[in-house]
């Protein structure tokens, strides 16, 4: 495979993450040589010993995560610092890469005692915020619009958040690439032509230059995208979420949610997702199930930041 | 699953190994065991305060009674619902 770089070490940054390994992670931010996770080609165990718990294709246990992925290959995740791959021959690089960003990297931090959110982070006047909501919901599109609008990314799909809080709350830049559904590229006249595809997936991958920030910027607030049940309903409507809402928003909007309580991490979970949710503002956005609404929808956000005191 | 249904009679108490949170007033809650997140209204919120001792039920709707505008049988009724759907989760327990 050519995707290896031999004995030379690459190092990179995300997620807060710094990695280094043999791999050559073109998507990923480069960063001189220092580690707290090495990713590197070994012996991957057959299963895990002790007291675990199996599931279709991983298995877990305090600290050690096990997987099984068809067609790409075995991975061993330890202590939240190590990353042990043995790939299929056929296996196709890009796919490790998006297991790797989107299924072990989660793992890594989630091994350390860091939850992640699922959404993509924006900034806004100098402030940052998340856009989240169910798959379908259009959290993309309304992501990609804003990019097209001159807003920055700061994450895509995965966010994670710095460590000590007390010197203030921000998300870590994820990496510089924003997926794109071929649905959202047509109905945003986007050209897919020439952008890397992910296989068995209907997304194409955007790589960004300048849209891209990746100095910290504190985080305000978290809006939730929903459709409207009422198909006739055809405003865009905007409401803050309090109590018990707030915090199941926040809970169920975390990334791989029902993995956590599989690797004995609920309670944590718990405590981390309450904190965070007495650090933020959340607001609901229900759009209209048709129509073209993203501008709405972008310009109750903005405004919402611009006139709220956080 | 327990999916008894309460009677004014029992005398019922939260669990103590829930981990819970207080958002604006209103309560969250982790069953670890379950690996399941809830949360209450406000007034579940007062519910699940006044059941951390043992307390019978009827008790518990004359307690009530005198803290909101509620008559007898709404109270009954609305309260019987919370908490057979918290002792269906496992949340608090008969004694």
């Amino acid at each position: 495979m050519t995707n290896y770089s031999g004995n030379k070490i690459n190092y990179y940054s995300i997620y807060g993450i710094k990695i280094a390994t043999e791999l050559v992670l073109n998507e990923l931010v480069k960063m001189d040589g220092e580690s707290d996770l090495i990713i590197s080609s070994g012996k991957v165990p057959e299963f895990l010993k002790g007291t675990t718990q199996s599931y279709a294709f991983f298995q877990t246990k305090e600290n050690e995560f096990l997987a099984r992925i068809k067609n790409v290959g075995s991975f061993y995740v330890i202590n939240g610092n190590e990353i042990i791959y043995d790939l299929y021959n056929d296996a196709e690089f890009i796919s490790v890469k998006m297991y790797l960003y989107g299924f072990l990297l989660p793992v890594v931090l989630m091994q350390r005692g860091q939850f992640s959110l699922h959404g993509s982070c924006i900034e806004i006047e100098g402030k940052s915020i998340i856009i989240a909501g169910h798959s379908g919901a259009g959290k993309s599109s309304l992501g990609i619009a804003f990019r097209l609008a001159g807003y920055k990314l700061i994450a895509d799909d995965l966010i994670a958040f710095n460590e000590d809080w007390l010197e203030g709350l921000y998300v870590h830049y994820g990496f510089p690439v924003q997926k794109i559904t071929s649905d959202t590229a047509k109905h945003l006249k986007i050209k897919t032509m020439g952008l890397e595809k992910i296989p068995e997936d209907d997304k194409y991958l955007i790589p960004l230059k300048d849209e891209f920030l990746m100095t910290p910027v504190p985080l305000v607030a978290l809006f939730e995208i929903t459709l409207h049940e009422d198909e006739t309903k055809g405003e865009v409507v905007l409401e803050e979420l309090m109590g018990g809402e707030k915090l199941r928003c926040i809970i169920a909007n975390t990334y791989n949610v029902q993995m956590i309580g599989t690797m004995g991490l609920a309670q944590k979970h718990f405590k981390y997702g309450t904190s965070l949710t007495k650090r933020i503002k959340v607001f609901r956005i229900t759009r209209p199930i048709h129509g073209f609404s993203l501008e709405q929808q972008m310009a109750l956000i903005v405004n919402a930041i611009k006139k709220t005191t956080f | 699953m327990i999916n008894k249904k309460l009677v004014l009679e029992d005398t019922i108490v939260r669990r103590e190994d829930i981990s819970t949170t207080i958002i604006d007033g209103e309560l969250g809650m982790m069953s670890e065991e379950k690996g399941k997140y809830y949360t209450l209204d406000f007034i579940g919120t007062r519910v699940w305060e006044l059941i951390e001792k043992p307390i019978k039920v009827d008790d518990l709707i004359i307690a009530l009674m005198k803290e909101y505008e509620v008559d007898r049988a709404t109270c009954e009724v609305d309260l019987l619902e919370l908490l057979d759907k918290l002792l269906k989760e496992e949340l608090i327990k008969l004694v």
